[in-house]
């Protein structure tokens, strides 16, 4: 997330949007960005609606047995393809932004000429 | 005293015998001196003697950096490696300082069982060794057993394959729609992420 936001002026320029998703609350949502200095959007699905449509549901992950999302990342393109997918199997290794960048550029190279 | 040298098989000259009376008493004197400090040793060596009375065993120092070490080493990989990707996908440095911790509690625990005399930490080392044992035991557990229970997601959209159309309200409570965030952009990235509940 930290990585997201050092580099989302990177996705900005390739008019990439990034938006966190988790079973957080806005207001706890609001903390963590006022914390951490986080300025890309934060969604908030606390029953885990979108987080099981995107089979992203770690049952019973969190706290006292809560249903939460488990780590992973997912690109869309404007025609609502998905184009790459991160599933991590370790908590700790999340998809580093410079490889989500590469993955825009190769999978989606910029049209900057039609633009 | 004077029984003794009266008591002199060969008979001596008053100077003589003055003479080993001083000796004597020089002696004995000494040895209440070393007395004192509980050494049994020869009072040959004032220098050792000084250092005996001054500090009885030595602090085992190693046994308790080492320790402290490894609570760094657990703590440090929460608190800052987490940060990095580069410390935080394979925790290298903090194992790197874990092998520091044990070297330490091994060469404190070395002194103290091989001399007891000289080093204390016999019974110190023994259960701060345990603890950095256990502290060790649960870095990897969370690491490199609880980190990887994540449960399989057969069910997740491939590439090629149409986004699930949603909307969410944002930090705010404002409504986001995945096809909002779409228009006017290339694409989008979603973050799904466990969150602190």
């Amino acid at each position: 997330m930290r990585g997201f936001e050092k580099h989302l002026a990177e996705f900005r320029a390739r008019h990439v949007e990034v938006a966190a998703i988790s079973v957080d609350s806005p207001e706890e949502s609001n903390k963590l960005r006022a914390s951490h200095g986080y300025t890309f959007t934060f969604l908030s699905d606390p029953r885990a609606e979108v987080i099981r449509r995107y089979g992203v549901l770690h049952a019973g992950g969190g706290e006292a047995g809560h249903d939460i999302a488990r780590p992973a990342e997912f690109l869309v393109d404007s025609t609502g393809a998905i184009r790459w997918v991160n599933l991590t199997d370790d908590l700790r290794i999340r998809a580093r932004p410079e490889n989500v960048l590469k993955a825009i550029d190769s999978l989606m190279p910029a049209q900057t000429s039609a633009r | 005293m004077p029984r003794a040298a009266a008591s002199g098989e060969s008979p001596t000259s008053p100077t003589q015998n003055r003479d080993r009376e001083r000796a004597v008493v020089f002696l004995l004197n000494r040895h209440a001196c070393a007395g004192l400090s509980l050494d049994t040793r020869p009072p040959h060596s004032g220098l050792k003697l000084r250092d005996d009375i001054g500090m009885k065993r030595r602090l085992n120092a190693f046994v308790w950096t080492g320790f402290a070490l490894t609570l760094v080493a657990f703590l440090s990989y929460y608190f800052y490696f987490l940060r990095f990707p580069s410390t935080r996908d394979f925790p290298w440095f903090n194992l790197l300082l874990f092998v520091a911790a044990g070297v330490l509690l091994g060469i404190g625990l070395k002194r103290a069982y091989g001399d007891p005399a000289r080093y204390r930490g016999k019974v110190s080392g023994a259960i701060l060794g345990a603890l950095s044992l256990a502290v060790f035991a649960l870095f990897c557990i969370f690491n490199f057993v609880l980190a990887k229970s994540l449960p399989a997601s057969n069910t997740a959209p491939r590439t090629g394959q149409q986004a699930p159309a949603f909307s969410l309200p944002d930090a705010n409570g404002k409504p986001v729609s995945l096809s909002g965030m779409l228009a006017g952009n290339r694409a989008v990235v979603l973050v799904f992420y466990r969150g602190y509940w």
